[in-house]
């Protein structure tokens, strides 16, 4: 499979936009391998348990890893662990990563809206914005159908596009919390 | 904007005294800045450092000794005020030494971060022992757990969606939805009878909504990841649900709050909501619910929940709130119950209008024929059918088919008696003739000891249990086989088969008149309080309280053979229930009883109560009528007839006693030896079929009566059918003895 066309396609599922931050980043990634699956069909299987791995994956230091790329695709030789006969391979791949930093200004859908604010999803990471970092004019109305925030010539709901500067971000063990704001000039509704 | 109050650590010694103060008001400080400085005293040992050569050294002499520190500031902002002066001593930490100004209180934090300033709060606390976490530690919105407000914050949100309920003239309802709203199986014979219009109960099943939701696996033989499998529920919707969301979603705001998974939930909110008119994104599940066993209206509303009312069909789950319209529970899928609810404790004197159709007679009489003595054998079987083997320690009755269909025999048998007053009040029939079987919840007692946390995962396990067993042993299919066998023995003229689903439940209606009743009164209420300009707002419970006490308001209720032996009577479900409406519950027979409720006309404690004339004796459906209409209904049609009191060897009018009698006790003490003589141990019944209940009837009798005689005792061959219990107030102690006796004669034949 092509990385490009891989890499859009996963972009897609997870309703990314490319023209946030990313990078490529060579990294490693060491599997274990059990002696039944030693034979012709090795290396496939090496790729596709690392594909399974660390893709969609957060690291506290890189982000999200969004794609593993075909090349350089380097599994090495592998070394049999001793007593009991699993081999341990050094992988090292490129992937593409996607760290979100404080003050980048990024684009959301808006996920879930309640009084107390709305998450928007960007990418895979989903981003807070309280009520205070929304501008004044923009109430909290419970009882629309979905709820959500109305000014007089916008309304934020689920499923709407907004465009938001993250103003914290906070890696946890597999998976990260930002929070945004929408407060001040050229953010919001796009 | 508030400030924040800041205090010397707890790890100070204390008391210390002021030395000097280093800021003054209106002064920026920063983070970890000495503010102040302080000294204290300690008691150190003196010889410290002393060369002696002296052997064995000497204890050490301790000596008051006093030292100097400083305390630094453990936020940023600006100083508003001091609270002490140089020269004050201070005694502890809850003593309050300066007010600040923050930038931000951080008091909406979301993953670890400050929503407001986006800091990090999650660290450890500092050497300061102040912890930026623990200022934001309530959880109030519905999806995510991740999101947390302080109290102030809380305030602020409840204040502004009261205001806006106020102005819509709305009030909040919190809803349940297993056998509340809905009723849900996983027993595929279900989906069978939907595509075969030829099935008796095809009428019944036909708008059965289906849905499936990826299960893992219990166990993965393979060693690899579990497989996730695709497990179909098959939803009932409770009659009336729609135009019952409809009128009550223009008075309140509907929330839901179940202990299930997110995504059943959300499956759920799917088929009674497609459009998410009625409730939107408000969906509480176990998975946010931070608790496995209770639910909490402070989880949704934290400070203030004089607007909101509940519906649930269980009341223990929510320590019966006074907030709870507890509403009968709807069985529609004869002995499921609720498959999301081993997580939950059992529901201790549960009691459901039992009532089935008189056809379910012949599955019982096929059973009889079948199985022989085998009930009779066993002494612990609950009279109303709430009851399962008490041996069995497996949770859901569905998990074991046979005790499933033993129960549901049981509760046919039981309540041939109601048959007659079904005939002759068609508005009992149409409320409860479903084939209710209460579902039989039996938590192990080793998980009821586990803590919650270790708790989960075997809770998990043992639904997943249960839910594979009721897709395997089709409790329904089998059910439904034993009624067609038993109605082609009987009448083989008639063609048709008969249908185990009946569909006429009409709580909903009766539940919708009860809020719209509320709502009304809320709101006349504030109408009243913004005429007077009081600025007081009115409370549900309040209205609640007085709507619902009346109904049974100065009644005394005595119950017999309605609440198994070994609940507390008191704390049983149904008492609990009876009391929200006013009502007052009693374990023994005295002259305040108003109202006997009893399973059948021969227990003990009907017969002994038969000599008060002014008592009522009435059918567990009365309760029932009353209770989800809201108003005390003549009791007429619920009576037991007195013949069926009297047929029992009570024909002797003679012991009847007037109500004016002043001594109860005397009477107690006439009453024995004829209580005595009439003791029906055994054979002298009138139907052989109501030993069971009669004698369990006894048990709870014995249980709870304290002025049982013990003569009685002579009978051993029920001292050795009574089980031992422990809850008991009144009973346990003797039970006890009983038990120890039979011990001990147990040993002597050995």
């Amino acid at each position: 499979m092509d990385g490009r066309w891989r890499l859009q396609r996963s972009l897609a599922q997870r309703g990314c936009q490319i023209s946030t931050e990313l990078t490529q980043k060579d990294l490693t990634l060491s599997l274990t391998l059990h002696p039944s699956y030693f034979g012709p069909q090795m290396g496939q299987y090496l790729r596709s348990k690392l594909l399974a791995d660390v893709e969609g994956t957060c690291t506290g230091e890189f982000g999200y890893i969004l794609c593993v790329l075909d090349q350089p695709f380097d599994i090495g030789k592998g070394r049999v662990v001793p007593s009991n006969g699993s081999a341990e391979f050094t992988v090292n791949y490129r992937a593409i990563v996607w760290r979100p930093f404080k003050n980048e200004v990024v684009d959301a859908i808006v996920t879930n809206v309640n009084k107390m604010g709305f998450f928007g999803d960007v990418g895979p990471l989903s981003v807070f914005v309280s009520s205070h970092l929304i501008p004044p004019d923009m109430k909290f109305n419970p009882s629309a159908n979905p709820p959500a925030y109305v000014s007089e010539d916008q309304v934020i709901e689920k499923g709407s596009r907004v465009r938001l500067k993250i103003v914290g971000v906070r890696a946890d063990v597999g998976e990260m919390f930002a929070i945004g704001t929408i407060k001040e000039d050229y953010l919001g509704l796009v | 904007m508030e400030s924040t109050n800041i205090a010397l650590p707890a790890s100070t010694i204390f008391p210390v005294e002021v030395t000097a103060i280093l800021k003054g008001a209106g002064d920026e400080i920063e983070k970890f800045a000495p503010i102040l400085t302080f000294k204290y005293w300690h008691e150190v040992e003196d010889n410290i450092g002393e060369e002696t050569n002296v052997f064995p050294k000497p204890p050490p002499t301790m000596v008051r000794k006093e030292f100097f520190s400083n305390f630094e500031s453990p936020v940023k902002g600006q100083i508003d005020n001091w609270s002490i002066k140089v020269g004050d001593m201070i005694e502890s930490a809850d003593q309050i030494v300066a007010a600040v100004q923050e930038p931000c209180t951080h008091a909406v934090q979301y993953g670890g971060m400050c929503a407001w300033c986006g800091a990090s709060v999650a660290d450890e606390k500092d050497y300061t022992d102040f912890s930026n976490k623990d200022r934001a530690p309530i959880s109030m919105s519905h999806s995510t757990a991740g999101l947390t407000v302080s109290l102030s914050e809380a305030q602020r949100l409840e204040e502004g969606s009261t205001k806006q309920l106020l102005k819509q003239r709305k009030l909040i309802l919190v809803v349940d939805l297993d056998q509340t709203v809905i009723h849900v199986t996983v027993d595929p014979t279900v989906g069978e009878w939907k595509k075969d219009p030829s099935n008796p109960n095809y009428d019944a099943v036909k708008d059965v909504r289906v849905f499936s939701l990826e299960e893992m696996t219990m166990v993965s033989y393979d060693g690899g990841k579990p497989v996730p499998q695709l497990c179909y529920y098959y939803v009932k919707l409770r009659p009336h649900l729609k135009e019952f969301l409809e009128v009550v979603s223009e008075k309140y705001e509907l929330h839901i709050y179940t202990m299930a998974t997110r995504a059943y939930a959300k499956a759920i909110a799917e088929i009674i909501d497609p459009d998410g008119r009625y409730f939107g994104d408000r969906i509480l599940s176990r998975d946010e619910s931070g608790s496995l066993t209770q639910k909490s209206l402070q989880r949704l509303f934290p400070v203030d929940t004089s607007m909101v009312a509940i519906i649930d069909d269980r009341g223990d789950v929510w320590k019966w709130s006074k907030n709870l319209i507890r509403v009968v529970p709807y069985d529609f899928f004869v002995g499921i119950g609720d498959i999301n609810s081993s997580f939950l404790p059992q529901r201790a004197g549960m009691v459901t209008p039992n009532k089935p159709p008189g056809k379910d007679e012949r599955i019982e009489e096929l059973d009889d024929k079948k199985e022989g003595n085998e009930q009779e054998d066993n002494p612990t079987t609950e009279s109303n059918g709430t009851n399962e083997d008490k041996g069995k320690e497996i949770d859901n009755g569905e998990s074991d088919e046979d005790s499933d269909k033993k129960e549901h025999d049981k509760k046919v048998e039981t309540t041939e008696g109601s048959e007659a007053d079904e005939k002759s009040d068609p508005e009992t029939t149409e409320e409860a003739t479903k084939p209710s079987s209460a579902p039989a919840e039996k938590a192990s007692p080793v998980a009821n000891m586990l803590s919650l946390d270790k708790a989960l995962p075997a809770a998990e396990d043992e639904r997943k249990c249960s839910l594979e067993a009721q897709q395997k042993d089709r409790p329904l299919a089998k059910l439904q086989s034993d009624l067609d066998s038993a109605s082609s023995s009987e009448d083989e003229s008639h063609e048709e088969r008969h249908h185990l689903l009946v569909d006429n439940d009409n709580e909903l209606i009766h539940v919708q008149k009860a809020l719209l009743k509320l709502h009304e009164d809320y709101y006349k209420d504030y109408d009243d309080h913004v005429k007077h300009h009081e600025d007081i707002l009115p409370d549900v419970q309040d209205i609640l309280s007085s709507l619902t006490y009346p109904v049974f308001g100065g009644c005394v209720f005595l119950f017999s053979g309605i609440i198994p032996i070994g609940v507390n009577i008191q704390h049983a479900d149904i008492s609990m229930w009876v009391k929200k409406f006013g009502a007052t519950v009693v374990e023994d027979v005295s002259k305040q009883v108003t109202h006997v409720i009893a399973a059948s006309g021969n227990t003990r404690k009907v017969r002994q109560a038969s000599r008060y004339k002014r008592i009522k004796f009435v059918y567990i459906s009365w309760i029932f009528d009353c209770i989800s209409q809201w108003k005390r209904v003549p009791v007429e049609g619920h009576e037991i007839p007195q013949q069926e009191i009297n047929e029992n060897g009570f024909s002797d009018g003679g012991e009847h006693v007037d109500d004016d009698d002043d001594d109860d006790d005397d009477d107690l003490e006439a009453a024995q030896p004829f209580s005595l003589s009439n003791m029906d141990w055994g054979d002298e019944l009138g139907s052989s079929d109501d030993d069971e209940d009669e004698e369990e009837a006894d048990h709870a009798d014995d249980e709870g009566s304290n002025k049982r005689s013990h003569d009685e005792d002579d009978d051993t061959d029920s001292l050795t059918k009574r089980p031992k219990t422990v809850d008991e107030n009144d009973g346990g102690g003797e039970g006890d003895d009983d038990f120890a006796a039979q011990l001990e004669a147990d040993l002597l034949d050995m």
